[in-house]
C-alpha cells in the first residue's frame, strides 16, 4: 500500500493522471517519485507535490490523505486495485475507469466517473455535477460499473449514460439522466427538474415523486421483479433500502417521448396501489 | 451382499454423459414457483422421446434468491448443448414466461453458456429492456401481467444421466412404498434429480425391439408377467419391479443418491432384490457398481 500526503498547498489546479493503481503497480517508491504531473502549466515530479510512503507491500492500493480537491484526473482509466481518498477529491476522479475501486471519504468535484466503463466508486460526502456523464462532444457517457454517492449530487448526473448504475442517497440536481440511452439511476432523496430529458432508454428510480416533464407518460402501477433483485443487490452498499421499497408498488412513466421514448422513470408508491 | 436381508446384486448401473443447466424459478409465492417448476419439468422423463430430462432439485427460500422471493431449482439435462438450448428456449418460453409472477435466473457455475433470455427478449417486440446487475445481464420482457424477468445467459456443464437401480419385491404395493422412500431420501442429495413421475419408472426399457421402427421397448427380462415366456431375471418370489433413474451434475452425486436410495428401499418389508440396469459397459462411461457403494460402510 502506498500513502500519498500532499506536502504543498495547491495554488493552481494539478493534473495527476499518474495517481492510479495501474501506473503505480510494480513500481518502487523511487520510481513513483519521478512520475510526472502537471502543476498548472508546469511539469513536476510526484515527489515535488506528495510525500510518498510505502506502508505495506504492493502498490495497487493507494491512500491519499488530506484534501486533493484541486487535483484532477486521479484514477483516470484505472482497471484494478484500490484508491482511497481520505479527504475531498478533484474533478474527473475515476474518469474512464474500467475496474477496481475508489472510495472517497470527503466530497468530489465535477465529472466524477465520467465515461466510466467498470468498477466501483463510493463517495461518502457529496458529488458535484456531471457524475458518470459523457464529455462534451461524446455520444456516450458511463458504460458500466457502479457509483454510490452517500450525500447529494449536482446537475446532469448520468447524462448520456448507457450502462451501469448511479445511486444517490441524497438529492439530485436538475437534468438527471438527460439523454440517457441505458443504465439505471437510483435516487433516495428529491430529484431536480427535467429528469430524463431527452432520454431514449434507461431507468430512473425515484423514491420521491419528481416534477416530471410533460413528455413522460404514466403507464401503470406495478410491482417490479427487476427492482426487487436490483435493490437487494444494492443493499450491500449500506443504502437506506427498506422492505417497502423492495416489495412496494412503482408508478411507471415512459419517456422521453420527445426522443425515442423507451426510457422510464419508476416512482415508488408504497405498499398499495 | 445384503442390506436388511435384501440381496444387492453384484452388478453396476451404466450412466452416460449429458449436459445440464440449472434454472432458478422464483415467483410471488411457493405455489406459483411450483406451478412453473412442475410444468417446466413436465414431459421431461427421458431423452428417448422428450428431448430433455428435467426435475425439481429443491425448493429455495425467499431469502436465498436474487429477487427475495421463494423459488425452485430445476435441473434440465440433454444429450448436447444444442438440444439443451432448444429445450430451454421452449420450456422457459412456454412454461415459465407464461406463468404469472415468475422470474427465471441461471443458478449454475460453468465454463460454457447458452443464450436464453437474449433470444426470448424478442417476444417483447422491441419494448424489452436490458438490465445489468453486477456482471449478470437480464431482460425485462413486457407481458400482460406486468414484466417477465429472465437472465440472458445460462451456464451449462457436463453432467451424468442414466444412473439407476431396480427394486424387486413381493408385490406392487411394497415395491412402490420402497421406491417412494428411496426418492424421498434422494431429494436430500444435492445436484441430482429423479426425472420420472414421482421419481419412479415402472416401464423400464431395453434397447431395440422386434419391431424395426422402434429403438426401445419394454424391459422384458424384468416384466413379471413374462417370467415364464422370456429369459427372465426375476426371482420366483418377486411379482413387481420399479426403477429409480438418477441424473446428476457429476458421477459422485449420482453415486451418493444411488446409495441412499438403495439403503432406504431396503428398509421396506417385502423387498427381495436390488439390481441395476446396464448395457455391458458399452453405452456409458460412468459405471456405478452397487457393491462398491457400500464398501467401508458395513
Amino acid at each position: 500500500m502506498i500513502i500519498l500526503k500532499p506536502k504543498v498547498e495547491f495554488k493552481v489546479p494539478v493534473e495527476a493522471e499518474c495517481i492510479s493503481p495501474d501506473v503505480f503497480s510494480g513500481k518502487s517508491v523511487e520510481e513513483l517519485k519521478s512520475l510526472e504531473l502537471l502543476w498548472g502549466n508546469k511539469r513536476k515530479r510526484l515527489a515535488d507535490v506528495f510525500n510518498i510512503e510505502q506502508a505495506s507491500e504492493g502498490a495497487e492500493e493507494i491512500v491519499i490523505t488530506g484534501d486533493v480537491s484541486a487535483v484532477k484526473h486521479i484514477g483516470a482509466g484505472m482497471s484494478k486495485g484500490k484508491l482511497v481518498l481520505e479527504g475531498n477529491a478533484g474533478m474527473h476522479l475515476g474518469r474512464e475507469m474500467k475496474g477496481g475501486e475508489i472510495i472517497v471519504h470527503g466530497s468530489t468535484e465535477d465529472w466524477l466517473g465520467a465515461e466510466m466503463k467498470g468498477g466501483l466508486i463510493t463517495v461518502k460526502g457529496n458529488a458535484r455535477n456531471l457524475v458518470g456523464s459523457g464529455y462534451r462532444g461524446s455520444k456516450v457517457g458511463m458504460k458500466g460499473g457502479t457509483i454510490v454517492i452517500e450525500g447529494d449530487a449536482g446537475r446532469e448526473v448520468g447524462e448520456l449514460m448507457r450502462r451501469g448504475a448511479i445511486v444517490i442517497k441524497g438529492k439530485l440536481g436538475t437534468l438527471a439522466g438527460a439523454l440517457m440511452t441505458g443504465g439505471s439511476i437510483v435516487c433516495f432523496g428529491d430529484i431536480g427538474e427535467k429528469a430524463g430529458a431527452g432520454m431514449d432508454r434507461g431507468t430512473i428510480i425515484a423514491f420521491n415523486l419528481p416534477k416530471l416533464l410533460p413528455t413522460f407518460r404514466y403507464s401503470c402501477t406495478y410491482k417490479q421483479t427487476f427492482i426487487r433483485a436490483f435493490l437487494l443487490r444494492l443493499k450491500k452498499y449500506g443504502l437506506p433500502i427498506k422492505k417497502e421499497h423492495i416489495e412496494g408498488f412503482y408508478d411507471k412513466y415512459n419517456g422521453d417521448v420527445a426522443a425515442l421514448g423507451k426510457g422510464e422513470i419508476l416512482v415508488w408508491k408504497g405498499g398499495a396501489t | 451382499m445384503q442390506i436388511n436381508g435384501v440381496e444387492i446384486e453384484d452388478t453396476f448401473a451404466e450412466a452416460f454423459d449429458m449436459v445440464a443447466a440449472r434454472l432458478l424459478v422464483t415467483a410471488k409465492n411457493k405455489k406459483w414457483a411450483l406451478h412453473a417448476a412442475n410444468i417446466t419439468t413436465g414431459f421431461a422423463t427421458s431423452v428417448i422421446a422428450c428431448g430433455a430430462e428435467a426435475g425439481i432439485e429443491n425448493l429455495v427460500k425467499a431469502g436465498e434468491t436474487p429477487d427475495g422471493r421463494p423459488g425452485a431449482n430445476i435441473l434440465v439435462l440433454a444429450m448436447s448443448e444444442k438440444t439443451l438450448e432448444d429445450q430451454l428456449m421452449r420450456r422457459v418460453g412456454q412454461c415459465i414466461m407464461t406463468c404469472p409472477t415468475t422470474a427465471c435466473f441461471n443458478n449454475l457455475e460453468g465454463d460454457k453458456e447458452i443464450n436464453i433470455g437474449g433470444k426470448l427478449r424478442f417476444f417483447g417486440d422491441g419494448y424489452q429492456i436490458a438490465k445489468r446487475i453486477d456482471s449478470r445481464r437480464f431482460w425485462r420482457i413486457p407481458v400482460m401481467e406486468g414484466e417477465f424477468l429472465v437472465e440472458e445467459k445460462f451456464k451449462v456443464r457436463k453432467a451424468v444421466g442414466g444412473g439407476n437401480f431396480l427394486i424387486l419385491g413381493r408385490d406392487a404395493d411394497c415395491v412402490l412404498e420402497a421406491a417412494e422412500k428411496a426418492v424421498e431420501a434422494i431429494k436430500e442429495i444435492k445436484d441430482v434429480i429423479t426425472p420420472f413421475p414421482g421419481g419412479v419408472v415402472r416401464s423400464g426399457s431395453k434397447v431395440g425391439s422386434k419391431y424395426k421402427f422402434l429403438r426401445a421397448s419394454t424391459n422384458t427380462a424384468y416384466c413379471p408377467t413374462l417370467r415364464s415366456v422370456v429369459e427372465s431375471k426375476i426371482p420366483q418370489d418377486v411379482n413387481s419391479v420399479l426403477e429409480i433413474v438418477i441424473n446428476g451434475l457429476d458421477e459422485e452425486s449420482v453415486k451418493k443418491a444411488t446409495k441412499v436410495g438403495i439403503k432406504e428401499a431396503c428398509s421396506v418389508d417385502g423387498i427381495k432384490l436390488i439390481t441395476a440396469g446396464n448395457y455391458g459397459g458399452k453405452l456409458g462411461k460412468h459405471l456405478v457398481y452397487l457393491h462398491k457403494l457400500f464398501e467401508g460402510n458395513r
